[in-house]
């Protein structure tokens, strides 16, 4: 069957699904408010979590949900070169000099990498990674995106600082946006695109990756639209042009095919001379594609974007249920000229979200699940980056630019192991005293049958039942009565209790999920 | 099917390690199968793929020199130049000298003489899909389209779904070994199937062995599935499980096997390694039949090869033939070199005419080699169509054409390797497909119902024959008997005999009315098909 028929057919059924966009109109309980700030943000703190519970879920949103478009602040590590053109080690004369290159590229691509895991274990209440996350997951660049080259770190950077800064915004926006990014026009080979030699590669993944998916377009489409996006350039390394400034992006007008273009049967006409220049280009022919691409195939460009935040906020193996939820949620999105920002409230202020169906059946992504451990134990793990990647999501390097498989592919029995060992490895690196700390930090923590309820609810995502909960407890008694336990925590005597309790969590199959 | 007589003995491990997703309530069985006794044969067949992601340059592979002019104008400034190729004997078989040259034991040159390696041009499937992911999903499902628009969402790979009928209670019944082994870090789709992922991944053994010990030692319950969050929480638990069996065994095999090692493996070749990492593992025992391993970055739109011929794309081959001409002579030396076959894939070719980047773009129809450890059980040569690939005649998007749907070697690796029926090839792609009879079948002791004989399940006699010759063969007991006359191409010609068919022995004419040139005879009973070449000249 035809993918489009199949589209329009569930949308001309919509009175039959409409309920499934309901909104919760009861309160936050606070397993429902631990379930919205795991998958908006990183494992939450009980204040926060304290915070929401009472709130309608609008309310809850407004407050842990910023739509601001600031930028994020270097730390002094990337500081140091986020401005710094560096040379193409491609263009470096000898071997060593190449690798020299090379090597000062990675070590920045790395700096970058732990930056980007510092913002996300230090977020509080305002929770703005996880969606530049989620969009930089969408939008796949790879830092080592062929054996022959590297993307610029300050390139990356700014990358990032473009998803994050428009995270919210309408989609067409975050479409051009990325069109035009520095890193993107390199990654795509755009950057060499010219009228003689198009380069076919980015029309194809722009409309197969990016926007609406296979089987809505041509290769005449593409062959189109290539034409169009000829001509940009990245100011990518310090031997090369930058009339923009350095990491910025370029228009070389000779390199532009000004001929018109016919993408989806609609017309781009032929420019004169004089309209060949950055802004005009840029407005009738970037803009001027784009417009075309979500004029013509709206409902598509809704459907696959709705997925995508579906898969990644909600649930990501969907089934029927979920996809006639999806074709709603597609129609929020092109009702609201494609804002990110409506359609992701839609989401978490529906009943569907917080169903007891979908809660803790979301595998952790890497990130989420070292991130988590690091604010669980209150510690920045030394390795993080090198956890992350190993668990393998190497942030701005994925496998192919078709992104991560993700859902049980984050599990398997090369990680798994991986993800035990991560944890085990932060959890011996913390003293006695600072697990006494944790455990502190939980209201009521000398009630040893308060803690583990409390406890169990902070680091678990779904309640488990009381023979389960009774293992645990014993783990964290280890051997002391429950009627001496406020005795011995006042004393400081159950350090040996608690790492018992947390390996065991570590290694339980829960502990995998949010 | 021994596998009933198995569950029996099969030890159950308590409470605490009951599977899972379709678990019978309150029962508790974790039970391992002997990875010999799953398929239809109690055999220790292996197969091996190499997977060249990206997009081979099939041009730029095996050159065709045969038709210089136009290769050099499609290409000028990437067509290979000929002191670079190596032309074997007088065929039109060019190999691009980074298959040869500095390889172990001048690489796909003396496979080729020794028989062990089987070119074959002109693969590919109709409605070529230029996307990578879209096309890789093709090649490793082996569902292709049936129409232009036709985007089927494929989820599961031809293997996986063999090995998925052939494990009625996955994962309640799970391999001892794992069943197939990818050397990477994540499970392609390729060993995915509706159970679940029919194989593991891992990168190296030792690491593998200490992340896995211990894990499985203190785990909850498998939970009753009444939401997602239970079927998740399940699928973790059996890889958990599995982590720890599975680290054990593979860690008992490396410990075995890699003091066996033969051959220096090209130390600075990531391929190479991995490779021996599958021959220790082979050589210690482990009972794994398919090792997948990938090699990436064939994806050459730009700075494909500089002006002399060598490059990205020089590199890359030299890895692949270093690593396959290492491993397939570790092999022989070993001594498991008849267990043995591979082939590469890769998920399309490149356009015939390069790009204005010194690249060449995704393309349709390409090329792959097969090989085999042993040149008993492989036909080798160079299978193609008189004057493919045709740098001529193009499809509408200017694509090399395709002659041979690329499942024909699939049916071949399942059919011939590992014993699989016709209807159970069938069920794995949709369709009846035919095999391309690049492989021979392995002679092994289990019964069946033709009588063996210096590894002969049939004879041609006299092969090469003049006019004609008798096809003889002897049957032990009652069969289902065909025997079919194939081109070397792997084209049916005609139907030579079928039916239900008495013990005893039968001697049928072949030959008469046919044309000079090399045939392939194919004998099938209901559980078995040989294949032997059969010559006439006149």
């Amino acid at each position: 069957m035809n993918r489009r028929n199949f589209i329009s057919l569930n949308f001309d059924e919509k009175n039959d699904n409409s309920q499934l966009l309901e909104a919760k109109t009861s309160k936050l309980t606070k397993s429902e408010s631990y379930h919205l700030l795991r998958r908006l943000g990183f494992a939450p703190t009980t204040d926060l979590v304290d915070a929401l519970v009472d709130k309608l879920p609008e309310e809850a949103i407004n407050m842990i949900l910023p739509t601001d478009t600031a930028e994020a602040i270097p730390d002094g590590v990337i500081d140091k070169w986020i401005d710094t053109p560096d040379v193409d080690p491609l263009k470096e004369g000898t071997v060593e000099l190449r690798s020299q290159a090379e090597d000062r590229l990675k070590g920045r691509y790395s700096e970058f990498g732990e930056w980007w895991l510092d913002l996300m274990r230090l977020e509080s209440n305002g929770l703005r990674e996880k969606i530049t996350l989620f969009w930089s997951t969408v939008w796949t660049i790879e830092f080592t995106f062929d054996t022959l080259s590297l993307i610029p770190p300050p390139l990356i950077y700014r990358n990032n600082q473009t998803l994050r800064k428009y995270r919210l915004s309408d989609y067409k926006t975050i479409t051009e946006e990325m069109i035009l990014d520095g890193a993107m026009l390199l990654y795509q080979s755009l950057n060499y695109s010219t009228k003689e030699a198009p380069n076919e590669n980015f029309m194809r993944e722009l409309m197969e990756l990016f926007t609406m998916g296979v089987g809505n377009y041509s290769e005449g489409d593409i062959r189109e639209g290539s034409r169009a996006l000829t001509g940009w350039r990245t100011a990518a390394y310090a031997q090369e042009p930058h009339p923009n400034g350095y990491h910025q992006t370029y228009f070389d007008r000779d390199s532009h095919d000004t001929e018109a273009k016919t993408i989806m049967n609609v017309a781009i006409p032929a420019i004169d001379d004089a309209s060949n220049n950055e802004f005009q280009v840029r407005e009738k022919e970037v803009r001027g594609l784009v417009n075309i691409l979500f004029d013509k195939r709206g409902l598509a460009i809704g459907k696959f974007v709705a997925e995508k935040m579906y898969k990644y906020f909600v649930y990501s193996n969907p089934g029927k249920v979920d996809n006639d939820f999806i074709l709603e949620l597609a129609e929020v999105f092109v009702n609201s000229n494609f804002s990110t920002l409506e359609m992701l409230k839609t989401i978490l202020k529906s009943k569907i979200f917080y169903s007891t169906d979908l809660v803790g059946a979301q595998i952790k992504t890497p990130p989420e699940y070292i991130v988590g451990l690091e604010r669980l134990l209150n510690i920045n793990y030394s390795k993080a980056r090198e956890a992350v990647f190993e668990l393998e999501q190497i942030l701005y390097d994925p496998p192919n630019v078709g992104s991560w498989a993700g859902y049980r592919t984050w599990v398997s029995t090369k990680t798994f192991p991986l993800r035990v060992k991560h944890g085990l490895a932060m959890l011996n690196a913390k003293s006695d005293n600072e697990l006494m700390e944790i455990i502190k930090s939980f209201d009521g923590f000398a009630d040893v049958d308060m803690l583990i309820e409390e406890f169990l609810m902070h680091w678990l995502p779904v309640e488990i039942t009381q023979e389960r909960k009774d293992v645990y407890l014993n783990l964290l008694l280890d051997g002391i009565e429950k009627a001496d336990w406020a005795e011995a925590i006042n004393n400081n005597a159950v350090a040996n209790g608690i790492r018992a309790l947390i390996t065991a969590i570590i290694k339980s199959p829960d502990f995998q999920l949010t | 099917m021994k596998r009933r007589d198995f569950v029996k003995s099969g030890v159950a491990l308590g409470a605490g390690s009951v599977i899972a997703p379709y678990i019978l309530k309150g029962k508790s069985l974790y039970k391992t199968i002997d990875n010999n006794e799953i398929l239809n044969d109690d055999d220790d067949s292996i197969i091996v793929i190499l997977e060249l992601f990206g997009g081979n340059d099939g041009l730029n592979t095996i050159i065709p020199f045969d038709q210089e002019d136009k290769y050099v104008n499609l290409r000028p400034t990437l067509a290979v130049p000929k002191e670079k190729a190596t032309q074997f004997g007088s065929s039109d078989l060019w190999f691009n000298n980074a298959l040869i040259q500095d390889i172990h034991k001048d690489g796909f040159l003396s496979l080729m003489d020794n028989g062990q390696l089987a070119v074959v041009q002109g693969i590919g499937y109709n409605y070529p899909n230029l996307s990578h992911f879209q096309s890789r999903d093709i090649w490793h499902s082996g569902i292709t389209p049936v129409s232009e628009d036709d985007y089927p969402k494929l989820l599961e790979g031809w293997l996986g779904r063999y090995f998925a009928s052939k494990l009625d209670n996955f994962p309640l019944e799970i391999p001892e070994h794992p069943l197939a082994i990818q050397i990477d870090g994540t499970v392609s789709m390729l060993l995915n199937s509706n159970k679940g992922f029919m194989g593991i991944a891992l990168e190296n053994p030792e690491s593998f062995y200490e992340s896995g010990n211990g894990l499985a030692s203190s785990l909850p319950k498998y939970q009753t599935p009444t939401r997602k969050y239970e079927d998740e929480f399940n699928y973790v638990h059996v890889i958990a499980q599995q982590s720890e069996d599975y680290a054990k065994a593979v860690k008992e095999a490396w410990d075995q096997g890699k003091d066996k090692i033969k051959v220096e493996y090209t130390e600075t070749s990531d391929l190479s390694q991995k490779f021996k990492i599958i021959s220790a593992l082979i050589a210690g025992g482990l009972k794994t039949k398919v090792y997948f391993v990938r090699l990436s970055n064939f994806d050459s739109h730009a700075k494909q090869a500089d002006g002399d011929g060598y490059g990205q794309h020089w590199t890359l081959l030299q890895k692949m033939a270093g690593a396959i001409s290492e491993f397939l002579d570790d092999a022989k030396q070993i001594g498991y070199a008849e267990r043995v076959v591979g082939m590469t894939i890769s998920e399309f070719g490149r356009r015939p005419f390069e790009n204005g980047s010194s690249g060449t773009d995704h393309g349709g129809g390409s090329m792959q080699f097969v090989f085999a450890g042993s040149d008993k059980y492989i036909n080798g040569g160079y299978y193609k169509e008189q004057g493919a690939p045709s740098l001529t005649d193009f499809d509408q998007y200017g694509n090399i054409l395709k002659n041979y749907d690329f499942r024909r070697v699939y049916v071949d690796m399942l059919e011939t390797w590992f014993k699989a029926s016709k209807e159970e090839t069938q069920a794995v792609f949709g369709e009846q497909i035919t095999s391309l009879n690049i492989l021979n079948p392995r002679a092994t002791s289990v019964s069946d119902s033709l009588v063996i004989s210096d590894n002969m399940p049939f004879n041609i006699s006299p092969n090469p024959t003049i006019k004609e010759a008798a096809i003889s063969f002897e049957l032990k007991s009652a069969d289902f008997v065909s025997i079919d006359l194939y081109s070397v191409l792997g084209n049916r010609i005609s139907m030579i005999y079928q039916g239900n068919t008495n013990p005893g022995r039968y001697s049928i004419s072949v030959g008469e009315n046919l044309a000079p040139g090399s045939y392939l005879v194919n004998l099938r009973t209901k559980n078995r098909s040989y294949t032997q070449r059969f010559i006439v000249i006149k």
